[in-house]
């Protein structure tokens, strides 16, 4: 089964993040495809490239940039709830004349029409609220 | 390919940016041909509230962009009548007309959909 993912809660104010990871990886090891993971709201925070995850806890960034790295996940982040937020890759840095890239190069900075893309191509759209 | 896609709002229109953040994912479902429909529930019925203004705030004003949504095809407005009557909420104090349902509709309308977001 095609299943897309949206994330809305922030990374430790919410566990939706975390929970979404959990989730994510469960439906690989099932056998099902990731199309995409759409970060939004304040979820977009989860990118940053400048995050250090406490030694005691689960590195959830950690986990996400895995899933990209080993099984080719789609990680991506709406543009506008990322620029507001300071998330910037370096295409984005650039254009705005800031000074610097802020956002992990496993997470892509996307158009809202990808999200509601995953929407129309996948067999199942799975939220985690905030 | 076209899907039934259902909105659950549940955020107030302002203390954060939530709200307008989903209304625009609203607009982009229903630019790109999704059947798309809206649940007001909770907090979220405030958004629909008659006379708003954002700029005291310095934030968009949710009822315009609401405004918007016929305009795009967005005409499927449900709302949950057991929130309005905790809120005092009744028709002649909303921006746009909806359907009213109980818990049953909810349910039922929910089961209609291949998605249900927020």
């Amino acid at each position: 089964m095609v299943i897309s993912i949206a994330v809305h809660g922030a990374p430790y104010a919410s566990g939706a993040a975390r929970t979404a990871l959990g989730f994510a990886e469960s439906a690989l090891r099932l056998g099902h495809r990731i199309h995409r993971v759409f970060f939004y709201h304040d979820a977009v925070g989860v990118a940053t490239s400048a995050a250090v995850a406490p030694q005691d806890e689960q590195d959830v960034q950690a986990g996400w940039i895995g899933l990209h790295e080993t099984q080719g996940v789609e990680l991506a982040l709406c543009i506008a709830n990322a620029l507001k937020r300071g998330l910037l890759n370096e295409e984005e840095r650039d254009r705005y004349a800031k000074p610097a890239a802020t956002v992990h190069e496993a997470f892509t900075i996307v158009g809202l029409g990808q999200l509601i893309e995953a929407m129309a191509e996948s067999d199942r759209f799975v939220t985690f609220a905030a | 390919m076209t899907k039934r896609i259902l909105f659950l709002l549940n955020q107030a229109p302002y203390g954060s940016s939530y709200a307008l953040e989903a209304l625009e994912s609203i607009l982009v479902a229903a630019v790109f041909d999704q059947r798309v429909s809206l649940l007001f529930k909770g907090a979220g019925l405030q958004q629909l509230r008659k006379g708003q203004d954002g700029a005291a705030l310095g934030q968009r004003t949710v009822e315009k962009v609401l405004g918007a949504l016929p305009g795009y095809g967005v005409e499927r407005l449900f709302a949950c009548r057991p929130s309005a009557e905790r809120l005092g909420l009744l028709d002649e104090d909303l921006c746009l007309p909806v359907v009213w349902l109980d818990c049953a509709g909810q349910r039922r309308l929910i089961n209609d959909q291949d998605i249900v977001t927020g």
